[in-house]
């Protein structure tokens, strides 16, 4: 059982990454003066636009890359290590293996770089194949894998040594929404089981349904890291969806209406939002629905939007 | 160490079974096939020089069949030593498999290792087939030979363990295309500067001096061709060993140099 006493599995300070051009003596600062820390059982969404740095980031945590300053741990030991990279499950944005193997081979591949035991890989391969809805796959090489398939076998390879720390590199790219849903009760089941789950992504919607941190990081820099629940409580703006518009309630409504919207609801503050309901209830307005405003996706607008790379 | 093993066995073989669907090898192996028929059509000189009772000539030409298709196939393997080395690592990163191999607890050693150890037994593998295929003729057509032979079959090995382990120590810092060339000219070098160990001028002859020790050691006689002959021109077998083992250590010498390097170095993945 994994250990869940405090600690921080992640930690980066300052981390700075900077990529040079040999032949245009160019460089490119993918990431600078990153700073986080992730702790123990806890699910943090890294999101950011394409460019912004966060793969940059999981390689340096995998310490395929090397920062150029700052320094990256993984449960206290340095990014990279051996130590380290046994605890670590790491499923790419997209899946690169050897096509010429089979599922049930791929696994038991990457369960003996992991030091598994021949014994535990038996059973750890038919399991996280059937966990990921991939059994009937038997036999199959993977180069005839579509890339759904292909997704849900990365994440397999990430679960199948039990690590403490799972790191998600975009893990719902190029899933149907059963799949993304499979990968969203993946990463619960997970966070049950105690493990810390480092997920990159820009889907917005997963990361709202799973993590309970969001790092929103824009060419390179952190703009936001807050807990969900933090945002949650501070989301002051309510919508009212309107099935049914009267003139009365229209006029009632008046500036309450968002300008480009397509008209089928009202947004209000938490301490209007009685006083609202009622005039509208009054004036002879159906409702459909009151809820809280999509948060995150505002907050990603107004912090990482409009910088199309990094 | 056992968990390293068995990390290597899994990335040797998974570098046997890539190098095994190369479209190179494919190509190598044919053509090598096709020069060894082409070369085979000595067989009506030899039916000819049978029938004219030139024994001597019949004799030769029998023996020459057996080095034809040991010198072709050991070029063949030659060529393949220096392109499966200098593309072992550079192909799984152009492919990104390296990527989940790396992030799994792999040392940078256990890997460069297992690589070479798949490339090497495939090279090896390739190599026995040529060996056993002289050696079948060599018996049908009752060709003689001595028994150098056989160090000649060890330096037909040892050569690409030497050439693929270069090539891949190179390519773990330079393109793969520049790692095969450095790989075959290092080999070149001692026949290239001896000429320069006694040159006039100091500076040159230092230089030459540091290029033939820094090079892998070079055979002093063609081991296959000489195997056939009744004399030898160096019978000094010790020497021979001396060689092969020289460039075995070459080899590993270069092999932890490049973990070394490698072991710094990232992988350019962008």
């Amino acid at each position: 059982m994994i250990d869940l006493s405090a600690g921080a599995v992640i930690e980066i300070e300052g981390l700075q990454k900077s990529f040079r051009s040999w032949f245009r003596r160019g460089e490119t600062c993918a990431v600078r003066d990153v700073s986080l820390r992730v702790e123990r059982g806890s699910v943090v969404a890294f999101v950011g636009p394409n460019g912004a740095g966060k793969t940059t980031t999981i390689y340096a945590l995998l310490g395929l890359l090397r920062p150029d300053r700052g320094f990256v741990r993984l449960f206290g030991e340095a990014a990279g290590s051996i130590g380290a990279r046994r605890r670590t499950g790491f499923q790419s944005e997209i899946f690169y293996t050897y096509g010429f193997k089979t599922a049930e081979r791929v696994l038991a591949f990457y369960g003996e770089l992991s030091e598994m035991s021949p014994d535990r890989i038996a059973k750890a391969v038919p399991r996280q194949l059937s966990r990921l809805g991939l059994s009937q796959t038997e036999g199959r090489k993977v180069h005839g894998f579509s890339k759904g398939m292909m997704q849900r076998l990365g994440l397999a390879q990430a679960l199948l040594h039990d690590p403490e720390l799972l790191i998600l590199d975009e893990p719902t790219t190029g899933l149907d929404p059963e799949g993304r849903k499979l990968v969203a009760d993946i990463i619960r089941e997970e966070k049950e089981r105690g493990v810390t789950v480092f997920l990159s992504s820009h889907i917005l919607s997963d990361v709202e349904r799973t993590c309970d941190h969001v790092v929103i990081l824009r060419q390179g820099s952190v703009v936001l890291s807050e807990s969900m629940d933090k945002l949650k409580r501070d989301s002051d703006e309510w919508e009212i969806e309107i099935l049914t518009w009267t003139y009365a309630a229209r006029e009632s409504a008046g500036a309450l209406i968002p300008e480009g919207g397509d008209g089928s609801g009202v947004r209000c503050t938490s301490a209007d939002k009685d006083e609202v309901l009622l005039r509208l209830l009054q004036a002879g307005a159906r409702i459909g629905a009151v809820r809280r405003r999509h948060t995150l996706e505002d907050l990603y607008m107004q912090h990482a939007g409009g910088s199309s790379s990094g | 160490m056992a968990r390293s093993l068995v990390q290597v066995r899994a990335i040797a073989v998974t570098a046997f079974q890539e190098t095994l669907r190369r479209k190179v090898f494919y190509l190598v192996a044919i053509l090598a096939i096709f020069i060894i028929a082409m070369v085979s059509s000595g067989r009506v000189l030899l039916q000819m020089a049978t029938e004219a009772g030139e024994m001597d000539t019949a004799a030769s030409v029998r023996s020459g069949m057996v080095q034809n298709i040991l010198e072709i196939w050991q070029f063949a393997a030659i060529v393949l030593a220096l392109f499966l080395g200098a593309v072992g690592v550079s192909s799984e990163i152009t492919a990104k498999t390296i990527v989940n191999v790396l992030s799994r607890p792999v040392g940078r050693a256990v890997y460069l290792g297992g690589r070479w150890v798949g490339v090497v037994t495939f090279l090896w593998l390739f190599q026995l087939i040529g060996i056993l295929v002289a050696l079948v003729v060599a018996r049908i057509f009752d060709v003689r030979f001595v028994s150098t032979l056989w160090l000649g079959f060890a330096k037909m090995l040892v050569d690409t363990v030497l050439l693929s382990g270069v090539s891949l120590g190179l390519s773990v810092f330079m393109p793969p295309v520049v790692a095969g060339a450095g790989a075959f000219l290092l080999q070149m070098t001692p026949g290239l500067v001896k000429d320069y160990l006694q040159h006039p001028f100091g500076v040159v002859r230092i230089l030459a001096l540091a290029l033939y020790y820094l090079s892998p050691a070079s055979m002093p006689s063609n081991l296959i061709q000489e195997s056939f002959t009744t004399q030898l021109l160096h019978p000094n077998s010790s020497l021979y060993s001396q060689v092969l083992f020289e460039n075995l250590l070459y080899s590993a010498a270069v092999f932890i140099a490049a973990c070394a390097i490698f072991a710094r170095r990232e992988p350019r993945l962008r």
